[in-house]
């Protein structure tokens, strides 16, 4: 029956339009709906979460308000605000220490990790432990991080000048001992900083450029090795270029993560001494909730939200550029 | 005979071979990676007296469980971990829901709307945190929600959903449509087939956006420091901040709220269902990633 009529709607068109679904059957089983449907939970959380708070804060950047001062409430500005940033000596001392930080991080991160998942892509015997354990520490909370490694680097009970001390001890006889507070000191803290964080950052990494090695196809390779290409060339010219999209997912990550990160710095070094480890987000935390400057906090927020948009764009235009290539 | 040999061994020149270095190069490298975690957990059982020294101890003979008795035996730590397992479960539980149903949206879902919409959501990982806690707390202390775990749980969940959703996009896109298909001439719905036939396939992509959104919620710091004030809401990561400025404050050890070896406990107590969770869900994590990182 059901097919006669079916061979039927076919032949004749005008009786076809009586078969068609009812406009509630076509609303509930419509691939455009479910796709709505699907997708605007996480739309709406996004927008109400992150989309809306980012625009008050662009708005903010052309306000002054002072927690402080609420009798003054909420003043349009105009440009002032950026006037003041542009004058602002710890901002453009944040902004470099910024850069600085993020840029060395991410590119040791990203050489070692390479190195690593080299020397691990590979399978053999207990690789699965000893990748598990290059692993890790991206499960360590910041906190635990932080305080262990301000442990490690504490000049009473501290690995690290105990290490120095024994050393020392060997050298100068045994009275000697070593006390330097490494995250005190303006010279080190930055460094002490980076070590910090590249040593958090690196499973990640890692993580990502196992999985890229491990998708690439074994005949390039192999064809390289026929060709006459030693380990170094075919690396150099055959794995890399092939690893590009991942690698370029994975600096873009960490580029993102490292340049934002607040708790890890500021549980560390608190962006002192001196200073010395002073970066954006800290400045913004200090003028947000120390000094109640919400319209300046807002303003470097912004800055720093147009670096990375920037970036980004940047990064998935390359991506892209990528595909097409393909 | 003796002389070609010879010949042939003396003429071969020498060649570094990565293969017979690689594997000790790679534990040699992991041991010291690997190291302030053992160094914590050592500490952790050693007594208070032994970890104030300037020489190196990097095992004791003399273990105690003493720090471990001293932080499980405070009734406050009990109420700070139960504050830390309600927000990241919650935080897990709801963002893997949103961000699956989004991932499946974009994946596999035809709408022009639904195209425009996935580059924002890469975006909105470039957000600092920093920058939108002022607003975010106005707005929801507005709604008088400060001091909830409500509050936490749905700004942890929209930190979560961007890069879950992007995962999950990416290991759906891994998986052939054919069996999604078969699903759908069988009688499934569209949904059906999503929590019967594709959800299954992309346990590693699933686990990987869970363990990422459970960690997120037992790790965040900021917020939970902006957001609760009293000392039984406080999460772990907020209690352990606080204890480590007192004892770092403190003129010596025992004038902290804990001492030293049992502060090391806490990190360690810490630490340990996240470490948990992650050695069983290894495997999947890797090949989560995998498909993630490489489709983009």
């Amino acid at each position: 029956m059901a097919e006669s009529s079916a061979g039927a709607a076919e032949t004749r068109p005008a009786f076809r339009a009586r078969h068609t679904p009812s406009f509630w059957y076509r609303l509930t089983n419509s691939e455009a709906v479910l796709a709505l449907v699907c997708i605007a939970p996480a739309t709406l959380l996004l927008l109400f979460i992150l989309a809306y708070p980012v625009i008050q804060t662009l708005a903010f950047a052309f306000y002054s308000r002072d927690l402080l001062k609420a009798e003054l409430g909420t003043q349009f500005v105009g440009l002032a605000n950026f006037a003041w940033l542009l004058d602002y000596d710890r901002f453009w001392l944040a902004l470099q220490n910024s850069v600085l930080l993020t840029v060395v991080t991410v590119f040791f991160e990203l050489a070692i990790a390479m190195v690593v998942a080299l020397m691990l892509a590979e399978p053999f015997r207990g690789v699965g432990i000893v990748r598990g354990l290059f692993i890790l520490p991206w499960a360590i909370p910041t906190i635990v991080t932080a305080f262990v490694w301000r442990g490690l680097f504490s000049p009473r009970y501290g690995l690290i000048n105990q290490v120095i001390s024994e050393v020392g001890r060997l050298v100068s006889g045994p009275s000697y001992q070593f006390q330097f507070d490494w995250l005190s000191n303006s010279a080190f803290a930055m460094l002490g900083v980076i070590i910090v964080y590249i040593w958090r950052g690196f499973p990640f990494v890692f993580l990502v450029l196992l999985a890229g090695l491990q998708s690439l196809p074994q005949e390039l390779s192999d064809a390289a090795r026929i060709d006459g290409a030693n380990g170094w060339k075919e690396f150099w010219y055959v794995t890399l270029p092939q690893l590009k999209p991942v690698i370029l997912i994975a600096v873009i990550l960490r580029t993102i993560t490292v340049f934002n990160w607040f708790d890890l710095v500021w549980l560390l070094t608190g962006g002192g001494p001196q200073n010395a480890t002073l970066v954006l987000p800290i400045l913004v935390y200090n003028r947000a909730f120390v000094a109640f400057q919400v319209g300046r906090a807002s303003v470097i927020t912004a800055v720093m939200f147009v670096i990375l948009a920037i970036l980004t764009y940047f990064f998935l235009s390359q991506q892209r550029d990528e595909e097409h290539a393909r | 005979m003796v002389k070609a040999t010879t010949l042939v061994t003396t003429r071969r020149p020498f060649r570094f071979r990565w293969r017979y270095v690689r594997i000790p190069v790679a534990v040699v490298l992991m041991a010291l990676y690997f190291l302030p975690i053992y160094w914590m957990f050592k500490t952790s059982l050693q007594p208070e007296r032994e970890i104030s020294t300037s020489s190196i101890n990097l095992w004791t003979t003399s273990l105690t469980l003493a720090n471990y008795v001293q932080v499980l035996s405070d009734p406050l730590f009990a109420t700070w971990f139960k504050n830390s397992v309600i927000l990241a479960t919650s935080t897990m539980v709801i963002s893997v829901l949103v961000s699956t149903l989004a991932g499946y949206s974009l994946a596999r879902l035809r709408f022009w709307a639904v195209k425009f919409l996935g580059r924002p959501f890469l975006l909105a990982y470039v957000v600092p945190s920093v920058m939108i806690v002022v607003p975010v707390f106005v707005t929801l202390a507005g709604f008088g929600w400060q001091n909830t775990y409500h509050a936490l749980i749905i700004t942890y969940t929209s930190f979560a959903v961007p890069f879950s959703t992007w995962l999950l996009r990416a290991y759906f896109l891994t998986l052939p449509t054919e069996l999604e298909d078969a699903a759908l001439v069988d009688g499934c719905s569209r949904l059906g087939a999503l929590f019967r036939v594709i959800l299954p396939l992309a346990a590693p992509g699933v686990a990987t956006a869970g363990l990422f959104s459970f960690v997120l919620g037992w790790n965040e710091f900021l917020f939970a420091f902006v957001f609760v004030f009293t000392e039984d809401m406080k999460p772990l990561s907020i209690a352990l901040q606080r204890i480590l400025a007192q004892t770092i404050a403190a003129s010596s050890a025992d004038l902290g709220y804990y001492g030293f070896g049992a502060m090391f406990a806490m990190c360690v107590l810490v630490a340990a269902p996240i470490l948990v969770v992650f050695l069983f869900l290894q495997g999947w994590l890797v090949r989560g990633l995998a498909a993630g990182a490489v489709k983009g």
